[in-house]
This record gives C-alpha cells, structure tokens and sequence, in this order.
C-alpha cells in the first residue's frame, strides 16, 4: 500500500504544475532550510545502555499500569514487611515522609513495583473506543485474571531483555488498551494513561514495520540491529516514544485556545474557581478533613489576590505544554523541557490536587533520560580532570 | 474547525509518507486526537481546564432522613470506589446519552427528565456498591452544586437537589433553600 502511495506521490511530483511549484525559489530556499531542522527533529543514535534502561524503566512502568491485582499490586509491602515489618507500612502512611523525594521525583508509593487494582467491571454500558467492537469485561473475568500475570510478566521480562518484540509488544499493546478503554467505558473518561498506551503503540508500529519491510532478525532480538539512514530500530522506537509523550502535551496546550475561542489567557484565573471545584471534589470523594477547606488559599491567590500574575504564570505552563516538542530538537533541549514538565506536574499536584503520575515516570525515562547525562558527566568529569604523564612518555611536540 | 483538522492530518500525513521525517507524525497526532475528542482511548483531546469560565459545578451523593432539603453528604468512594470527579463525569455521560435519545441539547432537559437521569444513577452507584460488598444507605440524593465567580474576586456555591431514590417513592427533585457566599 506504501509502495502505490509513494508512486502515486512521485507522479504528482512529475506534474507540470507541481513540478513549476517545487521549483519556485521561495519553496526551493524554504525546503533547504527547513530539512536539516526536520532531519534534526529525527534524533540522535542512542547508546546500548541507554536503550536497556529504558526498557527495564518502560516495563516497570507497564507492569505497574497493569490490571493484576493482588498480590502483585501490594507484592512490595508484602515483601518489605518479611525484611523490615511495618517500615515500609509507615512511610506510605505518612504523606510528608511518602513524599520526601519530591521534588523533583515521585512519591515513594508511586515507585514501588506494584501492578495496578484487577478489574471489576461487569459491563461496558458507555462503550469507549475498542469496546465499540470487542466486549472488553473479561478483563474482569475471575478465570483471566488468574491468567493475565502468566501472560503479562513474561511479556515484561522478555520486553525489558529486548527479545521477541514483535510478539510481546502487541500482547502488552493489547492488554493496556483493552483494560484502560474498560475503565473508560463505565461514563467517565480517566486521563492517566493516554500517554502510556500511545508510547507502546507507537513502539508496536516501528516493531511490526521493522519486521515485515526491514529485519524480522533483528526485530525478534536475534541478530544485531544494524544502520539504516544512521539510525537503528531501536532510534527510531526511542523517537516514535518520544514524539507520543511530547504529542500529548501538545494536544493538551493546543485544545485550550482552541476550545475556549481564544479566551483561555485573558479567562486563565478563572481556574481559581477550578481550584475550589477540585478541593469540594477532593473533600466529597472520602469526606476527608485536610480537604475541608472554606476558602481554599491558592483560588483567593488566583481570583482575589493577583488574577494577572496568575494569568502569566498559568500562560507560561500552556506554552511549555504547546512548545513541549522542542524538547526532540536536541539531547540538552531534552533535559530541560523534561525537567520543565515534571516541575510543571508537581506545581499541578500542589495547586489542584491533579496529579499524572506516569506521565511524570515517561518524562523521566524519555526526556530527562538521566543514564545518559550521568555517562556525560563522568566523560566530561575524566576530561577536565588531568592525567598524570606516566614515566617515559613524550609529547610528540618535545619530539 | 474540524475541517481544519481533518486538513491538517491528511496533510501531515502525506508529508510523513513522502519525506519519511518523523516530525510530520506530531501534527497528524494532534490533530486526530483532537477529531477523536474523548471518545477513542488511547487518543484524547485532554479537555480538563481548557474552557475556564466564570463559573462551574461539581457533583456529589448525600443521604436524607424524612426531608430530602436536610441532606447530608456520605463518602461515596469509601462505598463504591467512585470519586466526586467521576460521579460528575458520570452525569455528564448519562445526562448527554439521555438527551440524544430525545433528540435535544443536554442543557435542555426539564426537572423530571433529570431527576429521571439522577435515580438510573444512583441506583447504579448501589449497584457498584453491591458488587463491592458494600451497602449504600437506602435515601439517597444526588446534589449538584454551581461555583460563580463575583466581581469582587470572591465566589458563591449554590447548591440543588438534582434528584433522590427512597425505597417508598422513586424520585423527586427539590431546590435547596441557600446559596453559599464565600
């Protein structure tokens, strides 16, 4: 279908019309400038242990997605409480000590390598989706529960070692879909794991591409991947990755002046009346007390206090969302947005109570990618430190 | 608008065909994902904050003894795992569905036809609750409150009974007497 598509593009190309239009200085001196930019946009060659840490990090972050209830969603407490009772049982009770590492990372209890809460929808009467075509409550069937770890966890293993791909990414594709789309098909629209089903369909297509029209070798895992164009496969899965967490960021910035006819800036205090919603909802959810709050301080702030200040501010976090991609321009480029948007969720998190926890661990893995900037550092660190001249050697220019 | 869109993926789509550079994949992304809205997971429009206005309402479940107007609100999650954003989501959702059956706007429903929607709803979350092993009390109430915004930077919450399930009568639907100022 690729090969009729692009030779019916090339005999567009070979009209007269188009062929004059190509030929235009303005489009001929755009297309020079614009290509080594989107060519940039395409990504660097990626390091073996860079690649191996975000597959371990990626399957940490599925597993911990993953319907399997009990005991893999309470396996750490489990397993903490055998080696140190009641520690670990402390810490998450405590939300000061739960969340001691943030900023700028995660709450401990979101670290942990716990699976999510089994299913138990028996219906799908607001069909989302896949579950327009297929009945999805078999996720919350008891028989498949007890089988989903047997195929999840051998899915991870052999994801996080790289081998079988072409199988494995479909099932885990499938698997986060089918369960997500049955959550959201019960009337409400959960937004915490677009991102990463998007992620792993996206790495399905360049998996499933790479083995019908490059190597079905090296795809499996079997044999090396080898350079096509300067990039191996496993760029290009790092990239498509990539371009779905930024792509979501995006949408999210780009829908709000598109939504709100423009107004969103000159409206964005009215988000304090958001705020109050968010702490009546917190507080109506569990009836708890630190959310029984009259006149929450961040809404009087935003509604009362300084309404501009917060439309600047509020203005700056939809710029970084609309601008996020930026950050695939470059390695550097890619650190700073990333760490950007973590800030940016946790200012989320305190202000409203919204949290995106694995959108957080995706920035993390694929922006931020710290494996890589701690190799840079120990290279640039061995590079200004001098080396001792050893005994006998001489600079060539003594010579 | 859509129109626009749609132009926009088929264009970036083409583009990524014909140049093979990958940046083309974040318009045709963006811009499907708008078209789908939120009705094709994994793809979303992320709509939560993009339309603030001077005013909005959340939702939650309260119980009542003899008068309906004298609720109290329970912890509906504790029950049913269901949170207040959700219940709100789940309003919208059947509210929307219900007024497509009748072939008009959801903002157009009378009182009976939402204390209709507000019993099918409650008995759901009893429902949910069941399945949990869980028991909801038998009065409940379903209470929609608006948040506005005032010119003096301040807010006022007003609060309405959108509907109620008893085990004698079916539904009915009663104002609640006071708006809050804040």
């Amino acid at each position: 279908m690729f090969e009729k598509l692009n030779s019916l593009l090339a005999t567009v190309r070979q009209n007269p019309l188009v062929a004059r239009i190509v030929e235009l200085p303005f489009w001929s001196r755009a297309s020079k400038r614009l290509r080594p930019i989107a060519k940039q946009f395409d990504g660097p060659r990626h390091f073996r242990f860079e690649i191996v840490f975000m597959r371990v990090l990626l399957a940490v972050v599925v597993f911990q997605s993953m319907p399997l209830g009990a005991p893999f969603s309470n396996g750490s407490q489990r397993l903490a409480n055998q080696l140190a009772p009641g520690k670990l049982d402390a810490i998450l009770a405590d939300p000061a000590k739960d969340n001691a590492l943030r900023p700028p990372l995660l709450p401990i209890s979101q670290m942990l390598p716990n699976s999510g809460a089994s299913m138990t929808y028996q219906n799908q009467d607001k069909a989302n989706g896949l579950a327009h075509l297929i009945d999805l409550t078999f996720f919350s069937d008891p028989k498949f529960q007890k089988a989903l770890p047997w195929i999840v966890i051998p899915c991870l293993l052999l994801y996080a070692a790289g081998i079988g791909l072409p199988v494995v990414l479909p099932i885990l594709t499938f698997v986060s879909i089918g369960s997500r789309t049955l959550y959201n098909s019960q009337g409400y629209i959960h937004h915490g794991y677009q991102m990463l089903s998007l992620v792993l369909v996206a790495q399905t297509v360049v998996v499933l591409w790479h083995c019908f029209r490059g190597s079905w070798r090296e795809a499996f895992g079997i044999t090396k991947a080898e350079l096509v164009h300067g990039r191996t496969f496993w760029d290009r899965m790092i990239r498509y990755s990539q371009w779905m967490v930024v792509g979501c960021y995006v949408i999210a910035g780009v829908i709000k002046p598109v939504r709100s006819d423009g107004e969103w800036f000159q409206h964005s205090h009215y988000i304090g009346i958001q705020v109050v919603k968010t702490h009546r909802q917190n507080y109506y959810s569990r009836l708890e007390e630190k959310w029984d709050i009259p006149e929450p301080e961040v809404a009087k702030v935003m509604m009362k206090d300084h309404p501009d200040l917060t439309r600047i501010f509020l203005s700056c976090g939809v710029m970084l969302e609309i601008f996020a991609f930026l950050a695939l321009y470059s390695r550097f480029l890619s650190l700073v947005i990333g760490f950007s948007l973590v800030i940016f969720h946790y200012f989320n998190d305190l202000m409203m109570g919204l949290y995106f926890y694995d959108n957080e661990k995706l920035d993390w893995i694929f922006l931020i990618n710290l494996p890589f900037w701690i190799w840079w550092l120990w290279k640039w660190l061995r590079r200004t430190v001098p080396q001792e001249q050893e005994v006998g050697e001489v600079e060539p220019a003594a010579v | 608008m859509d129109g626009i869109f749609g132009l926009i993926a088929a264009v970036s789509l083409i583009g990524w065909i014909a140049t093979r550079y990958s940046i083309w994949c974040l318009p045709f992304l963006v811009s499907v994902a708008i078209l789908a809205e939120d009705d094709c997971y994994p793809l979303s429009f992320f709509p939560m904050y993009s339309d603030p206005d001077e005013s909005e309402n959340y939702l939650f479940v309260a119980t009542w003894e003899t008068d309906p107007t004298q609720y109290h609100a329970i912890p509906i999650e504790e029950a049913t795992g269901l949170s207040a954003p959700k219940v709100k989501k789940m309003w919208k959702s059947y509210s929307r569905d219900f007024a497509d059956d009748l072939k008009k706007k959801d903002t157009e429903l009378t009182d009976e036809e939402t204390n209709e929607i507000s019993g099918v709803l409650l008995r759901e979350f009893r429902k949910v609750a069941a399945n949990k092993g869980k028991e909801l009390p038998e009065n409940l109430a379903l209470v929609e409150v608006w948040i506005e915004a005032t010119d003096i930077g301040g807010w006022t919450e007003t609060p309405e009974v959108l509907g109620t399930i008893s085990p004698s009568t079916n539904a009915s639907t009663t104002e609640a007497p006071s708006a809050v100022a804040q």
